[in-house]
């Protein structure tokens, strides 16, 4: 029976091929794609909130929804210890975004960010002081400030001249101040460049009038899986009525849902290769069926059971869909796994940029069995439905009707 | 001698929008065992629905058939292809063989099917191979063997099951006359050796002439059943 079925796959050569052949392009191609697809952007990802935003934020109770310096927090260094100690963490960084009017000598102003930093927490997760282009790095306790090439040129000033920065202080004081510029920073976004100005976090401090506060604390941990768990962990760190915790989910809702479509978008092409795939192979085993009709005819007279013959009609196309599964996975893994060990670099400017926010420049493959397992049941499935037709033209099957024709 | 086949008023009418046509029109027969019969007639008159109806191939319209006195047109249409498979032997036409197995392959194969130990299958398919002349082209693919030679195949074939009767519907339709001889002769051999009953269609004179009983059909009817 096994015997028969294993010699019926070879009776057709062109056929065989085909049927193989599609499903060796289902596997190898899905595979492939999923694994880069999911693999570039969660390393974008993880970049973005390792060197950048964090995977988690600490504010004050209300603040995400209205981001004003009256929402910004306090926290003791006992308790900012503690996070430290929490498993997967491995950067806490207390920060101030806050807005402020910069303007220059020249009559010049504009509304830029100010960002208030720990000036060597800070070049140790982005390498912040790898992009300064004329000048200097912020001391720890600096007075002085970074802006952004574009943001220089607008205001006309370079290192060594002076801002001065109007905004908005805690519970209603002022906050001005003349700072001189330390540097000027290139940024890749335009956005960054054009309206952003880094300070040391006491220096900012001082500006808002509020000598412990933080609009936010930003948390980096070192596995992208461990999120639910260390977010658990903050909460139970914290006296979670007075701060709210934030997941990146939360906090970068727009790259999330960016990634998300372009993971729908992935999955489409998917759909659509699977239906090109299922339909090449349906076309095949309906010929299949079609050409054997009358020698289906013939066995069932000569007294198999349809059942019998229906599974040993099944098992040829089980035993193709194996063979190109196999295929599949022997030749897609060890590329997937080549280049989830030696990632594709990235070249030209990008790559810099890249490297100068102290990420890797390359794009990597995510090698998860879960990728592998997947696409092998989906092709499996796809097969299975195929094999219906064959099986119920059997079922059904008229005997002496199959024989005349 | 016992009856192994007998029916009674068997009919089977197909029905269009417009016409009927009677392919089986009230036909009651009996075959004994050990017979040689040919049931010969015109193109259309019924020789190959007869034989369909006596194989359990196709179910008659009315009428009762009964193989060595069991009703068949009881069994489910389950119990109807396990009887088949133990109690009669096939020969059609053409295209009688399993393509991607060899002649060997062929014969044993019905009986792996009845359940039958592997090693005591080879062994008689080797023998029935030797028996209908083919011992020296036993591992050979049906693709390989003339026509000749293919229906020898399935004869030892619809012996290999050892069964009550063998149907052999045109057994000849595609050979040249001299294999047709050879395999009637072949046929009538071990029906001698074997004592198995035997009923084919024909329309070949020279092969009618070999049968010792001729049934004869017309638009579905016996109209004659000679004894020789
Ligand atoms: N499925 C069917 N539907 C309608 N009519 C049929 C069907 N099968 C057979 N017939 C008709 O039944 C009659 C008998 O056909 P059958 O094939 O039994 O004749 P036959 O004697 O075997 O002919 P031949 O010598 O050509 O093989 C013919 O008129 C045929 O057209
Ligand atoms: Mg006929």
């Amino acid at each position: 029976m096994i015997r028969l079925s294993w010699r019926n796959i070879w009776r057709n050569h062109r056929r065989t091929v085909i049927t193989i052949a599609s499903v060796f392009f289902a596997v190898f191609l899905s595979i492939l794609m999923m694994s880069f697809s999911n693999g570039s952007w969660g390393r974008m990802i993880e970049n973005m909130l390792r060197t950048q935003t964090g995977h988690i934020q600490i504010h004050l109770k209300g603040y995400w929804d209205d981001q004003v310096t009256d929402n910004f927090m306090e926290m003791e260094e006992e308790t900012i210890t503690r996070l430290n100690g929490i498993e997967h963490v491995v950067n806490v960084s207390p920060r101030i975004e806050t807005f402020a009017m910069a303007s220059s000598d020249y009559n010049m102003s504009k509304g830029i960010a100010v960002v208030g930093i720990d000036p060597v927490k800070e070049d140790g997760k982005s390498s912040l002081s790898k992009r300064i282009v004329t000048g200097s790095y912020l001391g720890p306790a600096d007075q002085g400030v970074l802006i952004g090439k574009a943001l220089s040129e607008y205001l006309k000033v370079s290192v060594g001249d002076s801002l001065a920065l109007i905004g908005q202080g805690y519970h209603g004081a002022g906050a001005v101040g003349l700072y001189p510029i330390r540097g000027i920073v290139s940024f890749i976004t335009p956005e960054m460049d054009k309206g952003l100005l880094y300070m040391s976090l006491p220096a900012a401090q001082e500006f808002i009038s509020m000598p412990d506060g933080y609009s936010g604390i930003l948390i980096a941990i070192d596995d992208g899986k461990a999120l639910e768990e260390t977010l658990q962990k903050v909460s139970e760190a914290i006296d979670t009525s007075v701060y709210e915790v934030l997941s990146w989910k939360v906090t970068m809702k727009d790259l999330l849902k960016q990634a998300e479509s372009d993971a729908a978008f992935s999955k489409i092409i998917l759909v659509v290769l699977y239906l090109i795939v299922g339909f090449g192979i349906l076309g095949t085993v309906i010929m299949m069926t079609t050409e054997r009709r009358r020698e289906f005819g013939m066995v069932v007279a000569l007294g198999m059971r349809k059942g019998r013959l229906a599974g040993s009609v099944a098992l040829e196309l089980f035993f193709m869909t194996c063979i190109g599964l196999l295929a599949g996975l022997v030749v897609s893994i060890p590329i997937v796994l080549f280049f989830y060990y030696h990632p594709i670099p990235i070249g030209g400017e990008l790559a810099v940029a890249m490297s100068a926010y102290g990420m890797e420049a390359v794009i990597p493959m995510e090698a998860s069995p879960v990728l592998f397992v997947s696409q092998v049941l989906i092709v499996l499935l796809i097969t299975s439905l195929t094999i219906l037709y064959p099986v119920r033209v059997i079922l059904k099957l008229e005997v002496n009707k199959a024989l005349r024709s | 001698m016992s009856a192994v086949i007998e029916t009674k008023d068997l009919y089977k009418i197909y029905k269009d929008q417009a016409s009927e046509v009677h392919a089986v029109d009230g036909v009651s027969l009996c075959i004994l065992q050990g017979e040689f019969t040919a049931i010969v007639g015109p193109s259309g008159s019924g020789k190959t629905t007869l034989l369909n109806l006596i194989g359990g191939l196709d179910t008659p319209t009315s009428g009762s058939l009964f193989i060595e006195g069991e009703d068949i047109s009881r069994l489910s249409p389950k119990e109807l292809i396990d009887f088949r498979l133990h109690n009669i032997g096939f020969i059609f036409q053409s295209y009688n063989l399993i393509p991607v197995l060899t002649a060997k392959e062929n014969v044993s194969f019905i009986m792996d099917m009845q359940g039958q130990k592997r090693k005591e299958a080879d062994r008689r398919s080797l023998e029935l191979l030797e028996a209908v002349g083919l011992g020296e082209r036993t591992d050979s693919r049906p693709a390989k063997l003339s026509g000749g030679q293919q229906q020898r195949v399935a004869v030892a074939r619809a012996l290999a099951s050892k069964p009550r009767f063998i149907l052999a519907d045109e057994p000849t339709a595609n050979l040249d006359s001299k294999s047709a001889e050879n395999l009637l002769d072949m046929m009538e051999k071990l029906n001698k050796q074997e004592q198995t009953t035997f009923l084919f269609s024909t329309h070949d004179p020279r092969i009618m002439a070999k049968a010792r009983r001729i049934i004869t059909l017309e638009d579905g009817r016996v109209v004659s059943d000679i004894v020789k």
